[in-house]
């Protein structure tokens, strides 16, 4: 309905007029000047860390400490072919975006399957599920990290301590460190998303799905072509999040791979760090930084655009 | 093309009931419309025949078909919301064919019932737009072009004009009424408003908490009603009633008595419409006092007092009342009788006083 008022009125430009009219924007100069303070200090807060690192990445061999000045220096593009070269960050990048691409579907999947199931089907316990999968929020893999291990050293260890307890002696093994579905598979579980999910499917009217029903759409029809194409804003919003969340692992893979093909490049950025037997390379170290935060920074921008579009056309 | 009939329809939600055994039966063709307050079990009952609740008790029947069993796809019905129930992602053209594109038609054959429903509702530039695009009244248009397409036996009507605003929903009616000329198709037709009710069907069924009051022509039951509640409901602004006395053969309305042929004795309520009833300043007739007087242009309305009874009056054209007392009479050819305490109707000839 939102949509339908700014199509009928379209924005107004905020002129002074109108401002008084609406009343609720203060407009007293020292609040103004306030506001633009605040807005300065926050913008220099989040900006200084990011300039900082692109000013030392630019700095010779050498020469890290007079970054202070936060004057760049010009060896911003040796620096940054430079520490491509040294490791293997081609492969890491892979890595990562297999590893954050893969959370992130299958973070979205299960979430949307779940919250599907909670809101629009009614079986026994049902809320005794969800509020299960809620507090799971209080289980963040640094919490359970060590009996994760443990299952994602032997996929089958449950199963055999399942059967163990019928008298059954297995001894099944399947090891899913070394791979990428154990850097995967053991994150995708996400409150977070299902919750979110779930409040969107609240808010579609129940109609909707008497429509489908009369019109011939079974449970998976209608979930495939009427909410998943509804929610496309809530999803892109939370690929963004969720895709940085998988990025920034660094405990989880630490863990699991020891294999150098399948390192990632958080991992890869840590690897870089002095060591007490090798002098510290603070340039390069930050180019690789630099170079590791390009492509969450290339999913926001993209993503964004989209959900903003989103945001603007969808009617609910 | 089906008639719809039901056999002792019971709902029952936990240990609620809602309908208490409905049996109606819908001629084909018939364009039918369920009114009653809200939580009167209307609603319910369309669901019910729809196949979005499961009857407790009783049979439903499309066409003769019983279908208590049947999922709603397969009782070829189609359903038009009172909120629209658009699918907000896709285009007018696809929010139609929907329906149709599940059933296999192909995409050729969709696009010929499409255009066709489009040309009947007049929608034809609007097939690419999507529901946020449209007003109001081109959503509801929408909606029904979503029932048209598949050509059901029945069309069901959930309450669809109460999201339009009064000007709207008076041409929203006639396109309904227009809809129903072209098509024939069967409908039951949801409403809390009685106008709707008194000029959209062919039959009217008046519901009261989970059960069917009266069921017949809108005229029938507005000249009439089968009890207070029904009488009250049709009509506005709705009929009087009026405590009085049979005692004798003769009706006794505080000092005035009309003679009736009733052998029977003790309270009753006399009904009376608002249009029957004139008042003048002379003294033969009830004395009432005049509370407040509306001009409506047309005609006036009088709201006035007998006793502890406020009795309206409705009079063509302009009045003009000096004084705040006046003498009202009525045609006792317009009068109903109702029984005191069940409100049923009491079948009388009244002679003339």
């Amino acid at each position: 309905m939102s949509a339908e008022i700014a199509i009928e009125a379209p924005a107004e430009r905020p002129t002074r007029a109108t401002r008084e009219r609406v009343g609720m924007v203060e407009h007293a100069v020292w609040f103004d000047r306030l506001a633009y303070a605040v807005l300065i200090v926050g913008s220099v807060i989040i900006c200084l860390p990011i300039i900082y690192a692109i000013v030392v990445a630019s700095m010779p061999d050498g020469r890290e400490s007079e970054a202070v000045w936060l004057i760049p220096g010009t060896a911003l593009f040796d620096n940054l072919a430079t520490a491509w070269n040294k490791e293997l960050l081609g492969r890491q990048l892979l890595n990562s975006f297999i590893m954050a691409v893969g959370i992130t579907a299958g973070k979205i999947l299960i979430s949307l399957l779940s919250a599907f199931a909670i809101v629009y089907f009614r079986f026994p316990f049902r809320m005794g599920f969800f509020w299960l999968i809620f507090i799971t929020l209080m289980l963040p893999v640094e919490v359970r990290i060590m009996p994760t291990y443990e299952v994602v050293a032997n996929a089958f260890l449950p199963l055999n301590a399942i059967l163990g307890l019928i008298g059954l002696e297995l001894a099944l093994e399947w090891s899913l460190l070394d791979s990428y579905t154990g850097l995967i598979l053991p994150l995708i579980a996400s409150a977070t998303a299902t919750f979110l999910y779930r409040q969107f499917f609240l808010t579609v009217p129940e109609e909707l799905c008497e429509a489908a029903r009369i019109d011939g759409a079974g449970p998976i029809t209608f979930f495939r072509r009427i909410l998943m194409p509804m929610s496309i804003t809530t999803t892109a919003a939370l690929s963004v999040i969720l895709f940085i969340f998988g990025w920034n692992q660094y405990l989880w893979p630490l863990l699991v791979t020891t294999d150098q093909d399948l390192t990632t490049i958080v991992i890869g950025v840590a690897r870089t760090l002095p060591t007490e037997d090798a002098d510290a390379q603070w340039n390069l170290t930050m180019a690789t930084a630099l170079i590791a935060t390009l492509p969450p920074v290339a999913v926001v921008l993209i993503l964004q655009r989209w959900f903003v579009r989103g945001l603007i056309e969808s009617e609910k | 093309m089906a008639e719809l009939t039901t056999r002792g329809l019971k709902k029952r939600f936990g240990t609620t009931d809602v309908l208490h055994g409905i049996d109606v039966t819908i001629p084909d063709q018939t364009f039918c419309v369920v009114v009653g307050p809200s939580g009167c079990g209307k609603s319910t009952f369309l669901r019910c025949v729809a196949g979005l609740e499961h009857a407790s008790e009783g049979e439903i029947r499309i066409g003769g078909r019983l279908v208590n069993e049947v999922e709603p796809k397969d009782r070829d019905i189609a359903m038009v919301f009172q909120n629209y129930a658009l699918y907000p992602h896709m285009t007018v053209a696809q929010n139609m064919a929907f329906g149709l594109e599940l059933r296999g038609m192909s995409k050729a054959e969709r696009r010929v019932k499409v255009e066709e429903a489009a040309g009947i509702l007049q929608l034809d530039g609007l097939l690419d737009r999507k529901p946020r695009q449209l007003s109001g009244g081109q959503r509801q248009r929408v909606a029904m072009g979503r029932a048209i397409v598949r050509d059901p036996a029945l069309f069901l009507f959930d309450e669809p004009l109460s999201n339009l605003d009064a000007k709207l929903r008076v041409e929203m009616r006639l396109e309904i009424k227009r809809l129903h000329r072209e098509l024939g198709a069967t409908s039951l037709y949801v409403t809390h408003d009685q106008i709707e009710a008194m000029t959209m069907g062919d039959l009217l069924i008046v519901l009261n908490e989970g059960r069917v009051e009266q069921i017949g022509p809108p005229l029938d039951v507005y000249e009439r009603p089968n009890s207070t509640f029904v009488a009250s409901f049709i009509g506005s602004p709705p009929m009087n009633f009026i405590p009085a006395e049979l005692r004798g053969g003769m009706l006794h309305i505080g000092e005035h008595a009309i003679s009736t042929q009733m052998a029977k004795d003790g309270p009753v309520k006399v009904g009376i419409r608002p249009e029957h009833l004139s008042v003048s300043s002379g003294s033969s007739g009830l004395p009432v006092t005049i509370d407040d007087i509306e001009p409506q242009g047309a005609e006036t309305l009088l709201y006035s007092r007998f006793q502890e009874t406020s009795i309206v009056i409705r009079q063509p054209g302009k009045v003009h009342h000096d004084g705040s007392t006046g003498a009202l009479s009525m045609d006792p050819a317009h009068l109903h009788l109702f029984d005191a305490r069940s409100g049923r109707r009491l079948e009388t000839a009244l002679a003339h006083s």
